[in-house]
């Protein structure tokens, strides 16, 4: 599990050669941070379909501001957990920058699992 | 029941009409699955006439693309409202192009009756033009109108008529039409002999809305037309009434209408396509006549009714009716309204998961039946609303504004339902959000697209009303 996590992230960090992800990998923080990463997406979208359900917040580009704010927390998340393990900006950067786009590919996928059960967001994105 | 005929005369009478279709329109439960209206008015081109008939004709276009059968929920439009003459208009002979005295061939009469006419009817009765009614002299009326029984029309509704149908007649008492029209009517139902289903139509429920002076007309020297006379008038006709119908029992339920403040003014205008008066209360409360009629079980004994409100007041709100009335027509007429505004005030729908899913698109909202029922429907209702408002003595139970923000501040005197902390959903947005969680809970999405649409629009307004206003 932990080798197919670390190759996922490494796809956005260099690929599988590069050195900038050996400080995370000795820190084990990959799995930890992924697991963060998925709970915060799922969380925050699925709030977003069902407790908000809003029809004022249900045009594509709130979606977009959401999703947004969810790739930031999870930069700052992994950037955070990265920096303070290897003090290394451009590693933590990298790390960073996969969890955030990893974090786009999971709350776009989940919204397109579950927009369908809301009543005012169903059609959001599109 | 199946059908009631109504028979409307004289510019009254289509008035009447006209609050009638608003209010079925907007679905006031009425037990009669059908209304017949059959407008006697010699001025078919008289801009009341010609505009009632427009909008029960727009009425039955939208009603045609919908159906009610046990499942649906929809009551706007559930009552139909049948064309069975053109323009919903009984045409009178010989009225046109001609004076009284050619109609009534004075020149081929002998010298006595020459005479009799004389004492009877004014040089000005004899050349009066009929084509614009009778101008408020019932007398000439009275001799036009005893044509009836003879005409097309009247057999055709006579070989119509079934024994659970019922009739009713709306005239005003201080008229020419509406006056001599309604004994003459009544005369003719109850002692016809020459029709289809003689006994039938003989021995019908017959009901009847006598409006008495609810306005004046400026004085006009030229016109023929004089408010100062509506009260003897009225009287006269009364004193008629009572001997002729009221005694004789020649009707089942009598209804009185009228408004002693008569504050209201119109311009004097003798018939003819200016004759388009802005609607009144008074009209609404007669068109509740019919529906009592309609809902009323109906005896051998004769029953007269009044109308009253609970509070006197030129501003009439829905707190200032009786408690019948209230409920009656309080829920139906809100949703009704949110359903107009909602469609002449918002255009973001096409992106709505409600509109979507079914896919009623662009084109569905461009065509024909939007168009109608936008339109001659719901904006002639918000017009009708506004007519009644600027009334003296006004019927105003509505803020008609266009204001975005305060949708819901909609029905004088209710409160509208708030939370203390509330980031949800307002105005237009609620209403989108009502209308996509109905979308969600209707899974028929089969059916035609009008009627998935009607529906969805009842449903939402009636949980509107009832959540935001607190109105069931």
């Amino acid at each position: 599990m932990d080798e197919l996590i670390q190759g996922i992230y490494r796809l956005f960090m260099g690929g599988e050669n590069s050195d900038i992800a050996g400080g995370i990998v000795e820190s084990n923080y990959f799995f930890p941070v992924c697991l963060g990463m998925v709970l915060i997406s799922i969380a925050i979208m699925t709030v977003y379909y069902y407790a908000v359900n809003s029809v004022r917040w249900s045009k594509w580009f709130h979606w977009l501001i959401l999703v947004g704010i969810i790739c930031i927390i999870n930069f700052g998340i992994a950037f955070s957990c990265s920096f303070s393990e290897s003090g290394d900006v451009l590693d933590s950067v990298s790390f960073g920058f996969s969890n955030a786009v990893l974090s786009f590919v999971v709350s776009f996928i989940w919204s397109l699992i579950i927009k369908w059960g809301s009543s005012a967001c169903r059609r959001t994105p599109f | 029941m199946s059908k009631i005929y109504v028979f409307g005369i004289g510019g009254t009478g289509s008035r009447v009409m006209r609050a009638l279709t608003m209010l079925l329109a907007s679905g006031v439960d009425c037990k009669a699955d059908t209304i017949v209206p059959i407008i006697i008015d010699p001025d078919a081109a008289g801009g009341d006439v010609e505009r009632t008939a427009t909008l029960m004709r727009h009425y039955g276009e939208v009603r045609n693309k919908l159906i009610f059968s046990n499942n649906v929920n929809n009551k706007f439009f559930r009552t139909e409202i049948k064309e069975i003459m053109t323009n919903f208009h009984l045409p009178l002979d010989n009225t046109e192009d001609c004076s009284f005295e050619e109609y009534m061939k004075i020149n081929d009469m002998s010298r006595e009756n020459k005479a009799l006419v004389n004492v009877l009817f004014s040089k000005k009765n004899l050349n009066s033009d009929m084509k614009v009614g009778f101008k408020g002299n019932p007398n000439v009326g009275s001799v036009v109108l005893n044509q009836f029984e003879k005409s097309t029309d009247f057999q055709n509704f006579a070989n119509d008529f079934t024994a659970d149908d019922r009739i009713f007649i709306v005239s005003s008492i201080f008229g020419g039409t509406g006056a001599s029209g309604f004994p003459l009517l009544l005369k003719t139902l109850r002692t016809s002999t020459d029709i289809a289903n003689q006994n039938i139509v003989n021995n019908a429920k017959i009901g009847a809305v006598t409006v008495l002076p609810y306005f004046k007309v400026k004085q006009d020297e030229n016109s023929s037309i004089d408010s100062a006379t509506f009260l003897s008038k009225a009287k006269s006709a009364l004193a008629y009434y009572n001997r002729a119908i009221s005694k004789n029992n020649a009707i089942n339920s009598l209804y009185y209408i009228a408004d002693d403040t008569r504050s209201t003014t119109y311009d004097n205008c003798e018939g003819g396509i200016n004759q388009k008066n802005n609607a009144h209360f008074v009209e609404l409360v007669s068109a509740l006549a019919i529906i009592d009629f309609a809902n009323s079980q109906q005896t051998d004994r004769i029953v007269h009714k009044e109308f009253g409100i609970e509070t006197d007041t030129n501003e009439i709100i829905f707190e200032n009716l009786g408690q019948r009335t209230r409920s009656q027509i309080r829920k139906a007429m809100t949703q009704f309204i949110l359903f107009a505004k909602y469609i002449d005030e918002t255009n973001d729908y096409l992106r709505q998961p409600w509109t979507i899913d079914r896919a009623l698109d662009k084109p569905f909202f461009d065509g024909d039946f939007i168009r109608t029922l936008k339109k001659d429907i719901l904006l002639e209702y918000l017009s009708w609303l506004k007519e009644m408002q600027s009334q003296d003595r006004a019927f105003t139970p509505f803020e008609i504004h266009r204001d975005p923000n305060r949708v819901f501040e909609l029905v004088k005197g209710v409160n509208q339902k708030k939370k203390l902390i509330d980031f949800g959903d307002k105005n237009y947005d609620l209403f989108n959000k009502y209308l996509n969680n109905l979308n969600k809970a209707i899974d028929n999405k089969a059916g035609a697209k009008e009627q998935q649409f009607v529906e969805l629009f009842y449903l939402a307004t009636q949980k509107l009303v009832k959540d935001k206003l607190n109105i069931e």
